[in-house]
């Protein structure tokens, strides 16, 4: 009989993808939770807490968003100030997050506030005036007020939310020198620095179990919200196992090393980071001009053009998740990009090609499946209730064909 | 205008309206021009209510949130063996309901039987009420002969919560035989053969003077058009297998389109003698290519794959023939019944048995509805002298010592019938007698259903067997059973009438009315909403196309600003009324729109004149 936690089987699969979700969750990764949890209820379709937790994400979704952002961008200027230094005493995120009457601050602000801050500074004379909103290209196509959480400040725990796996590193490790602007007292490069000391007891390390954290009732434990800013040293600290070619076991020895050893140290850190991070900019500023060329397009009537800039932008980041993650907050305008190509809802579509044509074009599974309920009795509407997958790929899927002449509507 | 009244046949997969137009009994089509509906319920993942064809389409892929065949389980009481088999292949959750009834849970709503039926009901009459531009309020429901009191009281608790004021429920092979005899004056004996989609029912019926009476009745609950589609999935899914090694029942998507196609197939078996099945990107193999499903289906195929369960059939004919001592010559004609009779080699079996070929005149999917259909419109022509007899469908008697069942009106008399027996006390002294009402065919009294109990006192102290009580039974023509006890001696009486009961309270059945009007009010709402709603957002398309152009024009002069400010007003307001779901406002921001399009178009006209 399978076991429900078998990793061969679809449930057991299934629960390791719950968990990969709560990991991007608790990460502030909302629209990588879903995915995975999405990807949860495919491989095992009784996942109902899998639905749970996406239902309770997408309805909190601009509010949680809000939230995670005001506290990335409170955790990137505080590390901007030179005030954190990870020892523990500062506010992780999300405590930032968590706290209960704390207003956080609107993200754009805080830029403009820093961008003015750093020009002054700069010792650009007499500015002849400060940045204002209207100097910065911002896309926010959300028509409606942005949702308010149900207790401001407050971030409810999503149910049943597992305890995030890998909550402290494996071993003792003294994190690297930081590099940049982020010195602060360490300023003789020459003497070893001695980060955060993570204590570690390897016997309570990570057992995934689901035990839920409250971030509304209680006070967060630097242990547990320490995840999300701890998970990059993790990654290094296996990559550069890797490198090292060794059996993976770390020792004191190595990390002494890696102290007294400047090369093996900046091998650690920055650089990948930054590449990432700017290679995540790079496409975010593709996909939010296309995503404007979309609602341009939209508002001249052109929902053909807007629709094909909008499969470009879900092809922009084929693998990465900040295409995902921008088409999903701008999901009202691509539905009704969608809506506005595909006419009137009520039609009844019809297959306008031979069934042997048919087979001869390039399509998928999914795309046939969607294809087959397309019978001549079925409206737009009727067939997006009866696709059995995500209304936005259904869209995407009925727009295709819609496109290459497959259907038509008379 | 003269009322209508509606012939519904709710079938077991396929439900089937008509009503009685000019004199002339027609079968009413859906939407999608089909003149059978599927019967079959489901909540989407929005919540919307799916039924018939659009249900259907979606019930693999949504399985556990699809209804299909209500009707085995209607009426039923949670701990009956029906309910237990059904629940051993069901993918939808059924869990016991407050009244040892059967519920239903779908998206963690739980749902009871009539309240499902009524969905569909509910669906019939909306097909009726389109076709005839009017709103249907009375109808005629159709049940298999077998169902007991429970089941035909719950199917008319569906009519209730459907908005349906069911005037008469009658038996499946009644209504066929009606619109068989319907316009003829005939005198003889016929066989209706009903293989529908889920189930069978073979039944014997005499029919003169315009009198219809059943004589037998019997069937199979678990054979019918299904287990047909399932064998030539197997097949596909076989052939398939070896030739890919790719089991495709295993994908939910395959199988609904396995399921869709095998069922298309066999019904265009039935005029042709092979088919092309064809489904193209059935599966993907996961290197980034989709396998098409490509098999020709031949009608000897079919009959090779199905040859059992029409032999199922026809020794379910001949069993019900020799029980009801009824000889095969004495058959003069066979209805057949169902769109599974369609089927060339049932029509050749079935002629063969009988000796006969099966009669012609009636559609098979057509023939029960339509059958309905004339008996409601006889219920209301006071002139109309059709007279429908029906059959108990079981046996009826009362517990007589030692936990015995008497019976006293015998399983297929034909109603109304009053059947009386005299029986005495039992015990000296003895001054009262409960008499327990029962329904079945078991010798022993707890193995038969429990209709009703009630007491008769008063009677004379005398020594056992010799007070005598005379326990009398009727049947009404509305199946009503009416039992009384008089103590002879002393002409002392007690009666009771049995009223059947669905499973369901009153106030259960008030609320889920209720419930059913208030969704439909939401339905109707929505769809006026999502109308307007389009015709808006097209106006407000168009005015931000031509936008910018005019404002380019006229934003020259204080009026001209003035226009454009006003513009974006009524396009702002039109969008808050959107977002509010506000239906009024939308209407009124539309027409606001109109005049401000129309006076863009208008700039813009005349800015192209040179």
């Amino acid at each position: 009989m399978a076991q429900a936690n078998d990793p061969k089987t679809g449930a057991g699969r299934g629960a390791a993808v719950m968990e990969r979700g709560m990991e991007k969750y608790l990460a502030g990764d909302l629209l990588g939770a879903i995915c995975e949890w999405e990807h949860a209820l495919t491989l095992d379709a009784g996942l109902a807490r899998a639905r749970e937790y996406i239902d309770y994400v997408r309805e909190n979704f601009d509010a949680l968003t809000r939230e995670f952002d005001a506290a990335r961008e409170a955790q990137r200027l505080a590390d901007e100030a030179g005030i954190s230094d990870l020892t523990g005493e500062e506010e992780s995120f999300a405590e930032v997050i968590s706290q209960p009457g704390r207003a956080a601050p609107a993200p754009l602000d805080d830029a403009l506030s820093v961008v003015n801050a750093g020009l002054e500074q700069a010792g650009v004379e007499e500015p002849t005036r400060e940045l204002s909103h209207e100097d910065i290209e911002f896309i926010d196509y959300r028509e409606e007020a942005p949702r308010e959480p149900t207790s401001p400040g407050r971030l409810p725990a999503p149910p049943q939310a597992p305890a995030p796996p890998m909550l402290e590193p494996l071993l003792e490790i003294d994190l690297p020198p930081p590099e940049g602007r982020l010195s602060d007292s360490h300023d003789d490069p020459d003497e070893p620095r001695t980060g955060p000391r993570y204590a570690l007891r390897e016997e309570e390390a990570p057992e995934a179990t689901f035990t839920a954290p409250s971030f509304a009732d209680e006070a967060p434990t630097r242990d547990f919200y320490a995840t999300p800013l701890d998970i990059g040293y993790e990654e290094m600290t296996i990559e550069r196992q890797a490198d090292d070619g060794d059996d993976g076991a770390e020792t004191r020895d190595d990390r002494d090393d890696a102290r007294g050893d400047p090369d093996r140290t900046s091998d650690f850190q920055p650089g990948r980071d930054l590449a990432k991070k700017l290679k995540e900019e790079e496409v975010r500023g593709r996909v939010s001009e296309l995503l404007r060329m979309v609602k341009e397009s939209a508002d001249r009537g052109d929902f053909r053009g807007a629709v094909e800039t909008a499969e470009m932008a879900s092809a922009a980041d084929p693998d990465g998740l900040v295409s995902p993650v921008l088409l999903h907050r701008h999901r009202d305008l691509l539905y009704r990009v969608y809506e506005g190509h595909l006419g009137d809802l009520k039609a009844v579509p019809l297959v306008a090609i031979p069934l042997h044509e048919i087979s001869a074009q390039n399509l998928d599974h999914r795309t046939g499946f969607l294809l087959s309920r397309i019978d001549g009795m079925l409206t737009f509407e009727d067939i997006l209730d009866v696709a059995g997958m995500p209304r936005m790929e259904a869209y995407q899927i009925l727009s295709a064909l819609l496109r290459k002449g497959v259907i038509e509507v008379r | 205008m003269a009322e209508k009244v509606i012939g519904i046949d709710l079938g077991t997969t396929n439900s089937c309206v008509a009503v009685v137009e000019d004199g002339t009994p027609v079968v009413i089509p859906n939407r999608g021009g089909y003149k059978t509906t599927p019967s079959m319920v489901a909540i989407a993942e929005n919540g919307k209510r799916l039924v018939g064809h659009i249900a259907k389409r979606q019930a693999i892929t949504n399985a556990e949130n699809t209804v299909y065949a209500a009707k085995r389980l209607i009426g039923r009481k949670w701990a009956s063996p029906p309910v237990k088999a059904f629940m051993e292949n069901a993918p939808f959750r059924i869990v016991e309901g407050p009244h040892d009834d059967v519920r239903i849970v779908l998206r963690d709503q739980v749902f009871s039987i009539p309240e499902v039926s009524a969905y569909i009901l509910q669906e019939m009459k909306l097909i009726a009420e389109e076709y005839l531009g009017e709103e249907v309020q009375k109808a005629v429901i159709t049940v298999p002969a077998y169902f007991n009191d429970a089941q035909r009281q719950a199917t008319k608790d569906a009519g209730r919560i459907s908005g349906l004021d069911v005037i008469r429920i009658i038996n499946e092979p009644t209504a066929s035989a009606l619109a068989y005899g319907f316009g003829r004056n005939i005198e003889r004996k016929v066989a209706v053969y009903d293989l529908g989609g889920g189930t069978f029912d073979i039944s014997i019926l005499a029919i003169g003077n315009g009198v219809f009476e059943v004589i037998s009745t019997a069937g199979d609950t678990f054979l019918g058009g299904e287990d047909f589609d399932k064998r030539i999935i197997d097949w596909l899914v076989f052939g398939f297998q070896k030739e890919h090694r790719i089991d495709l029942r295993k994908d939910k998507m395959a199988l609904q389109r396995l399921k869709d196609v095998a069922e298309k197939a066999k019904c265009e078996l039935s005029a042709l003698r092979e088919t092309e099945i064809n489904l193209p990107f059935i599966i993907s193999t996961g290197k980034n290519e989709a396998l098409h499903l490509q098999r020709t289906l031949t009608r000897e195929k079919l009959e090779e794959l199905t040859g059992d369960l029409i032999e199922r059939t026809v020794a379910i004919c001949k069993r019900t023939l020799e029980e009801a001592e009824i000889d095969k010559k004495e058959i003069q004609d066979v209805i057949l019944v169902g769109g599974m009779t369609r089927m060339p080699r049932v029509q050749e079996l079935v002629a063969e048995f009988m000796g006969m070929e099966p009669c012609k005149g009636v559609h098979p999917d057509e023939v029960v509805a339509l059958g309905a259909a004339i008996q409601g419109s006889a219920l209301l022509d006071e002139k109309n002298d059709v007279l429908l007899l029906d059959v108990t469908p079981h046996s009826l008697g009362i517990m007589i010592v030692g936990g015995y069942f008497h019976k006293l009106i015998e399983q297929n008399t034909t109603v109304p019938t009053s059947k009386s027996h005299v029986f005495t006390t039992v015990k000296d002294n003895q001054t009262s007698v409960k008499i327990l009402v029962l329904q079945g065919e078991s010798d022993r009294a707890e193995e038969n259903e429990l209709l009703g109990e009630f007491i008769l006192t008063g009677l004379r102290r005398a020594p056992r067997g010799e007070v005598e009580i005379e326990v009398t039974f009727h049947i009404s023509a509305d199946g009503i059973v009416s039992v009384k006890a008089k103590d002879l001696e002393t002409g002392l009486e007690q009666s009771i009438t049995v009223t059947a009961t669905s499973g369901l309270t009153e106030d259960e059945i008030r609320r889920m009315i209720e419930d059913n009007r208030d969704y439909m009010m939401e339905v109707r709402s929505s769809q006026e909403f999502e109308k307007h709603r389009q015709q808006t957002e097209r106006l407000l398309d168009e005015i931000e196309h031509l936008f910018p152009r005019v404002s380019e024009i006229i934003s020259g002069s204080d009026f001209g600003q003035d226009a454009v400010k006003k513009a974006r007003t009524v396009i702002d307001k039109a969008r808050t009324a959107i977002n509010t779901k506000d239906i009024p406002g939308i209407v009124e921001s539309a027409e606001a729109l109109t005049r401000t399009l129309n006076m863009f178009k208008g700039v813009v006209s005349k800015a192209k004149v040179p």
